[in-house]
């Protein structure tokens, strides 16, 4: 088990620096000059700067972003630019460069992302870090409160699924599941916004944000500040929720007649337990380690598909972070996003992995497993 | 392929049997209605009898025509896509099905023009009731653009790229999963020398005379054509496999020059797996999203980005596969029989670890369409001026009234998804009886 979890915890490192280096990548190759965006954005004043005094300013601020720095750690050049000497490499090795600088910041003016500094958007010229920190509690809530619900509709009905196999309930309840799973969530959305908050149709729900529009009122308590906001959680959440019932329910429903099949429920069987007792307290209990382990597949999914379900919903998350960041080619935030959410995924991985092995010994002792 | 749904084969499960005969024939009718998309719905006539000139617009490639004029007898060049052929005088017309081309203006139905509600025509500048021959039959957008004809073009997007990303995902994943799952850690032995010197000495040096060198001539036709961009990428490649495998046999033969005359085995399954989970760790749809937003977007890029993200469940199935063929006896016997080892990959081993590859790839181009029209209607990877279901659906949101723009291009993309969904399933339980 020690050994285990010391290898799973060892790989992590590795696939966080994969993740790193795939945002940087994207970061540098991104399109747009960073120092043209944030003169454009600071130029708004309306004073006309003179040309030369520009040029300074940009020199200034690509030497204080380190973006006249080499990219990487080595880099392969030709030995000259010209002649017969082209097609001789070379290696040159930079101890200070943009990567290094990203990861761990220049000790003045940025920390780096190792410490939780993106840098501040181009935008706003905000810290990224204060603008998601505001926009993560949101997508966590939606995603832990619809997984929350999704455990809790799809556990019985694959329950009953899988007891009574073949049954009128198994065969509907699985077409309406195959329905549900093809029904695209940006499409529920939408048909859920024009029927119940439509003026003309429904108004039940209001069609956008988390809160009143006036935000709540002072000194209102929690309940109060849930009982304001739950009309308009209420349709995210479902959108949020039902994509994922059908993957655990038939997960569930696979698990337990899996172990139905096995020898043991077969003796306890043989020795005259009730079938309700074979089902609730034999096979249930061992059929809930996959389901509960997939949750790390659930939450990356989840927060994959809160980019359509939050833009559709203005609702203030990490999603419509990445979205509105996007569209405002505000590359900074979007990278923090992309970072974040691979760092939120390695982390499940990480912890269902831990979960599974210390639920099911075998596979500590199994020398190599793909689990997934 | 007898294997695809054996009349009667089960015959418990008949009414899913309907259901998957139902799924088969959808996809077939709309792949044929993708494939034929610019012959059924375009603006252009099929057939146009102007000026004692036969032409046929819709078929052209050329675009233009020089039709000559009686009056001054002089040549007059049409351009095909500037005519407004509804006002032309024409002595003959055969219209295409469908009269409308995607995104196109329609200036007298402009404002959201319900299907059901009244239409009107322009002739010889009078605006009249809709001629039945020329109805918006899904009705329009706000800038008047027909529905119907963007749904039909929508389909043929939508099977692009869920076809074609899965090709290149298929590719990718069965080859990878092929070789992980049948050399495993300990087939392929090595020079230790020739790999230390492949991976220190090699690696650099093909990465400099491949791309470095290259990386102007790159960036170029990187922007021309898709073809020639594939051709020249798989030069590179070429180049830099050959380079590598040159300082591999220079450090092998040092090797033995200086007598070290190790062998080590190369770890293909551990590589590849372990590429599997780094890439599985990598939230897919955030990272499409994001690479998408800073390339040039276009459906080649976007085919290409999905392509290259959905490999891993391929690899994952095929390598489980390979894993377990490897073990069987008529592979043994045909190892024994000295058959060379890519030859028994290829030949015996990966047709029959095909199956499940199959139905990851069918499932795979349901979620490749879905990931292509949450993309198009987020406005993002897609190009603004292509119609899909997903731009038509964005266009539905800003205005709820207009509830076709919202049911129509959804029923399809549903219609499209569950009918993939059915026939995977229903692939899966033929190919792969045991896991059920």
């Amino acid at each position: 088990m020690r050994n285990y979890l010391l290898r799973r915890i060892l790989f992590f490192i590795p696939t966080l620096l994969v993740i790193f280096l795939v945002s940087f990548i994207i970061l540098i190759n991104s399109p747009g000059d960073p120092v043209e965006r944030m003169l454009m954005s600071s130029s708004g004043t309306g004073n006309i700067t003179p040309p030369a005094m520009l040029q300074q300013q940009r020199l200034e601020l690509r030497h204080k972003l380190g973006l006249d720095l080499p990219v990487f750690y080595f880099n392969f050049h030709s030995l000259t630019d010209e002649g017969a000497k082209k097609f001789i490499p070379a290696i040159s090795f930079h101890s200070n460069n943009q990567f290094h600088r990203w990861l761990f910041g220049d000790g003045v003016n940025t920390k780096g992302i190792v410490r939780g500094d993106f840098g501040a958007s181009y935008l706003t010229r905000q810290p990224v870090t204060q603008l998601i920190s505001d926009s993560i509690r949101w997508s966590l809530f939606f995603t832990l409160t619809s997984i929350f619900l999704a455990y809790l509709i799809s556990i019985p009905i694959g329950i009953k699924a899988a007891a009574e196999k073949n049954s009128r309930f198994d065969k509907t309840s699985s077409t309406i599941l195959l329905f549900l799973y093809s029904l695209p969530v940006f499409w529920v959305a939408t048909l859920l916004l024009m029927t119940f908050s439509n003026p003309d149709v429904f108004y039940f729900f209001p069609a956008s944000g988390v809160k009143p529009v006036r935000g709540y009122p002072d000194n209102s308590g929690i309940f109060q500040k849930i009982y304001l906001s739950l009309p308009y959680l209420i349709l995210p959440t479902i959108c949020y929720t039902y994509s994922s019932l059908t993957y655990l329910s038939r997960l569930m429903r696979t698990s337990i007649l899996e172990i139905l099949s096995s020898d043991f429920i077969r003796t306890a069987r043989a020795k005259g337990l009730p079938e309700r007792t074979v089902l609730w307290k034999h096979a249930l209990r061992n059929s809930l380690f996959p389901i509960i382990t997939i949750f790390a597949h659930v939450f990356p999914a989840m927060i994959g598909g809160s980019v359509i379900i939050e833009s559709i919903f203005t609702i203030p998350g990490m999603g419509s972070a990445i979205f509105q960041s996007i569209t405002n080619q505000d590359y900074p935030v979007m990278i923090a996003v992309f970072t974040l959410t691979g760092l939120l995924t390695v982390t499940g991985y990480l912890v269902s992995d831990i979960l599974y092995a210390w639920l099911d010994p075998r596979i500590s002792f199994s020398k190599y497993k793909l689990n997934r | 392929m007898k294997l695809f749904f054996r009349n009667g084969s089960s015959g418990k499960r008949f009414s899913k049997r309907k259901s998957v005969w139902l799924a088969k024939y959808f996809l077939i009718v709309s792949a044929s209605l993708a494939l034929v998309a610019p012959l059924l719905c375009n603006e252009k006539p099929l057939y146009v009898k102007y000026r004692n000139e036969n032409l046929f617009p819709a078929l052209s490639f050329r675009g233009y025509a020089d039709v000559i004029n009686p009056e001054t007898n002089q040549s007059e060049r049409l351009v095909y896509s500037m005519i407004d052929w509804k006002e032309m005088k024409k002595q003959k017309v055969l219209w295409c099905p469908i009269v409308f081309s995607p995104g196109k203006s329609d200036w007298a139905n402009t404002d959201y023009k319900s299907p059901l509600g009244e239409q009107h025509f322009s002739e010889n500048g009078n605006t009249i009731s809709m001629p039945l021959r020329f109805r918006h039959w899904l009705g329009t957008t706000r800038t008047g653009a027909d529905v119907l004809s963007g749904l039909i073009h929508g389909t043929r997007v939508s099977f692009t790229v869920g076809i074609f990303s899965m090709i290149i995902a298929g590719f990718i994943g069965v080859l990878l999963g092929a070789a992980a799952g049948f050399l495993g850690d300990h087939k392929i032995s090595v020079s230790k020398t020739g790999l230390l010197f492949s991976v220190l000495l090699g690696s650099p040096l093909s990465y400099f005379y491949g791309i470095y060198l290259n990386r102007f001539s790159l960036y170029q036709i990187m922007n021309a054509s898709f073809i020639s961009a594939i051709a020249f990428l798989l030069f590179i490649l070429i180049i830099m496999l050959i380079i590598f495998c040159a300082v591999y046999f220079a450090g092998k033969y040092f090797g033995k020059l200086v007598s070290i005359n190790q062998k080590t085995t190369l770890p293909v399954d551990q590589f590849v797996s372990r590429c599997i989970e780094i890439f599985n760790s990598i939230p897919r749809i955030v990272l499409i999203i994001t690479l998408s937003a800073i390339v040039h977007p276009s459906i080649s890029t976007l085919v290409l980005i999905i392509g290259l993200t959905s490999w891993t469940e391929i690899a994952r199935l095929v390598r489980a596969e390979m894993l377990r063929i490897r073990e069987s006896e008529f592979i043994q016997s045909a190892t024994a029989s000295g058959i060379p080892t890519m030859r028994l990959i290829f030949r015996h081993a990966l047709p029959n670890a095909l199956a499940p590859a199959l139905t990851a790839i069918t499932f795979g181009v349901a979620s490749a369409i879905l990931i292509e029209s949450a993309l198009s209607f987020l406005g993002i990877g897609v190009p603004a001026n292509i119609v899909t279901w997903g731009s038509l659906l964005n266009e539905g949101k800003q205005n709820f009234n207009a509830w076709w723009l919202v049911v129509f291009p959804g029923i399809a993309i549903f219609f499209t998804v569950t009918a993939l969904n059915i026939f995977g399933e229903a692939l899966n339980e033929e190919l792969n009886p045991r896991n059920f």
